[in-house]
């Protein structure tokens, strides 16, 4: 996929959606998804509070504010707003500014257990934002980082761009990559993810190393969810990228979000997921 | 909006070769019929979709006279009417009396007389024969003062235009024993039925021929989808779901009860992947910025441009809406369908007969008009306003939009009042004797 295969000017609005192949499959897997899709977000605020992370991104809603802030401040934590944004319900890979502050907004800021990092965090995330700052406060391996700084300038969703660097089969506009469930990231339209980056490739072992805190929090605070997380990303699948939406088809549920605008369909398939030991 | 009772599943008798149920019928195993089941979730669904349930199948009949007569009985009881869809070989005398009794308006798929309908194959019957049958039992059921409608499906064994006449004398023939409605629709090919699908040209040759036979040249015919792109044109409602947005997996104008009882969606939009999507009630009037897919498609093909299957810059965008998703390029329903050109066609030649016809008239399509929302059938504008104000001005001609440039002109022998010498005729005298009054219009020889 190159820049040219973008189609320019398409605004794709934010959405996701699981969609079941069968009444039988919603009625097995629907549980699981509702459960694990919450893991994610929980464990981005305590890998912070564990000291296992820097920094980690969270937005507050001025709907829920006050408990949001009084967790941080109990938990001995700082939170520093970056960004006003319009709500959105879905996924995005962008945010929405606006001025002032109502119930159709969401601020945007920086977690951390030192002052210090969360500074830094914010100074960083000021125009021209710099990617390598905040993806090394974040805990990103280096090659992730380097990766994401330079593919995020054309790819807002650069999928194809990960698994082209671990593909074991490239042929027109067709991936089939190597697929380990800490470098999953074609599932976290929904938030099924075990790891907050995007990584260089679907295999990248310094992600897999760095996926260690993030299993072990997961292992000894949230085990039920980590369990339904774990067979979700396990299972194979086939991503494809059309007309700004991602359809990732696996045997019970397709999952759909939006992506890049491309002039024509590209593919990535993967036929199973291991694990780091 | 309709609830499809699939009470064979996909169970059928005959093997026609553009059937859209063809693979998942071959790859996923068949439900069992309950009838129990079926009547139970019927009554579920209808507390939220109020309409007349249809048997579906499938051929739905197979399921045999008692089962069938337990579930149009139900339906009866509540709407005092039913509805059944059947390729016709296994009506008999008795299914017969029990649509008299039950008020059944059956659907008949059938693809025209022999030899056009050669697609629908039924094993160890000769085609040509059991069409005939088929033909005598629509005969008969007329006779008998059912309702029946026709199903075609147009292929290159019955769309072609050496076809043409044959199949235009059996539409004919059909209204000489009483059937004036029934749908005409494509065969859409998702791999089942490559050699038989009519090209994109094919298509709107066809439509396009059968749009003027149906709509132009014979008036009170209600053939689909031909009378719905009128309807369409002028921001009416419309009996053809293609022309409305679909959630595809949650297509929520068809809800489907499955034989066992589950519920589902439009089978035909699962068919490229030989899924049957569960029904999600609260989907029903979810678009895309609550967050979920919803509306998604509508979102994305007017900024597509049609090179690269969107529907940008498109004229009839809000009339089509891409047409139906399971017909889409590459069945991927992120694209248009691929029988642009067909429909295309189909609204370009409706919309110069209304214009023709109605110049002053306002359409769906028009660029200036506003809607409530994306589809045609929200268009605020009244498409006759600017008669309405013709006959509230008192003027004689509403077929003439009006002109205010006009001060005087004959036309012919027309001489229209707001010439100014609209008083006189040609020896000077007035003309108030030939002037009247009839209703709102003032006619030349009314003495008022």
């Amino acid at each position: 996929m190159k820049k040219e295969d973008l189609i320019k000017d398409v605004e794709v609005q934010p959405f996701n959606d699981i969609i079941y192949n069968t009444p039988e499959d919603k009625e097995i897997w629907e549980t699981k998804i509702q459960s694990a899709a919450k893991l994610f977000h929980n464990l981005e605020y305590e890998t912070v509070k564990q000291k296992k992370r820097k920094c980690a991104t969270i937005h507050i809603r001025p709907r829920n504010y006050d408990k949001v802030i009084e967790q941080i401040m109990e938990d001995d934590l700082y939170w520093f707003p970056i960004q006003r944004s319009k709500s959105y319900t879905g996924f995005s890979h962008k945010h929405f500014p606006v001025n002032e502050i109502d119930m159709n907004t969401t601020v945007y800021g920086v977690l951390s257990y030192d002052k210090k990092y969360a500074n830094q965090f914010k100074t960083a995330s000021e125009q021209p934002v710099d990617h390598e700052t905040i993806g090394a406060l974040l805990g990103f391996p280096s090659c992730c980082r380097e990766f994401f700084t330079e593919a995020w300038l054309n790819f807002k969703d650069p999928m194809y761009q990960i698994a082209k660097n671990s593909a074991k089969i490239e042929k027109d506009n067709y991936l089939k990559t190597t697929m380990y469930m800490e470098a999953q990231q074609l599932m976290r339209y929904k938030g099924f993810r075990i790891t907050s980056h995007l990584p260089c490739s679907f295999d990248c072992s310094k992600t897999r190393e760095r996926a260690k805190i993030w299993k072990e929090t997961a292992e000894e605070k949230y085990p039920v969810m980590y369990k339904n997380l774990k067979e979700i990303l396990l299972l194979p699948g086939r991503a494809s990228i059309n007309n700004g939406i991602i359809i990732v088809e696996t045997d019970h549920f397709k999952l759909l979000a939006n992506s890049l605008a491309t002039k024509e369909e590209f593919i990535i398939e993967w036929d199973e997921v291991k694990i780091q030991e | 909006m309709s609830l499809s009772l699939k009470v064979a599943g996909r169970r059928c008798n005959a093997g026609c070769e553009y059937c859209y149920q063809q693979v998942a019928r071959n790859e996923l195993p068949a439900r069992e019929t309950n009838v129990k089941e079926i009547l139970e979730t019927m009554e579920k669904q209808l507390e939220t979709f109020y309409s007349v349930p249809y048997l579906h199948g499938g051929e739905c009949l197979l399921i045999g006279h008692e089962k069938i007569e337990r579930i149009l009985k139900r339906i009866h009881q509540e709407f005092g009417r039913t509805s059944i869809q059947t390729n016709g070989v296994f009506i008999d005398d008795r299914y017969i009396e029990m649509f008299k009794k039950y008020k059944t308006s059956v659907g008949v798929s059938i693809d025209g007389p022999p030899p056009l309908n050669r697609a629908r194959k039924v094993p160890e019957r000769d085609v040509d024969e059991f069409t005939k049958e088929v033909m005598d039992k629509l005969k008969r059921m007329r006779e008998m003062g059912i309702q029946v409608s026709v199903l075609s499906v147009l292929t290159t064994y019955n769309g072609l235009p050496e076809q043409r006449d044959t199949l235009k004398d059996w539409i004919k023939w059909l209204d000489s024993i009483g059937i004036v409605s029934g749908r005409i629709n494509l065969a859409v090919s998702n791999g089942q039925c490559d050699d038989i699908e009519l090209t994109p040209a094919q298509a709107k040759e066809v439509w396009v021929d059968l749009f003027e036979y149906t709509v132009l040249e014979n008036v009170g015919w209600r053939w689909k989808p031909y009378r719905d792109i009128p309807n369409n044109l002028l921001g009416q409602a419309q009996g053809t779901c293609v022309f409305s947005t679909c959630m595809y997996y949650h297509a929520h104008t068809e809800a489907v009860v499955l034989p066992d009882g589950k519920s589902a969606n439009c089978t035909k939009t699962g068919m490229a992947q030989s899924e049957t999507y569960p029904r999600n009630p609260e989907i029903r009037n979810t678009m895309v910025k609550d967050g979920k897919y919803g509306g998604i498609r509508y979102n994305i093909l007017p900024q597509i441009p049609q090179k690269h299957g969107g529907c940008k810059g498109c004229k009839f965008w809000h009339n089509c809406l891409g047409g139906c998703c399971a017909s889409a390029i590459n069945s991927d329903w992120r694209n248009r369908t691929k029988f642009c050109q067909a429909y295309y066609g189909l609204f370009e030649r409706a919309e110069t007969a209304l214009r023709g016809l109605m110049p002053g008239i306002t359409l769906s399509c028009d660029s200036d008009i506003e809607r409530k929302r994306i589809t045609a059938s929200s268009m605020q504008e009244d498409p006759f306003e600017s008669y309405k104000q013709e006959i509230k001005n008192r003027r004689c001609n509403p077929v003439r939009p009006y002109d205010k440039k006009t001060e005087r002109h004959d036309d012919g022998n027309i001489r229209h009042l707001d010439s100014s010498e609209k008083q006189k005729t040609n020896s000077g005298r007035p003309r108030k004797d030939i002037e009247h009054v009839d209703g709102d219009f003032r006619h030349l020889d009314s003495d008022i």
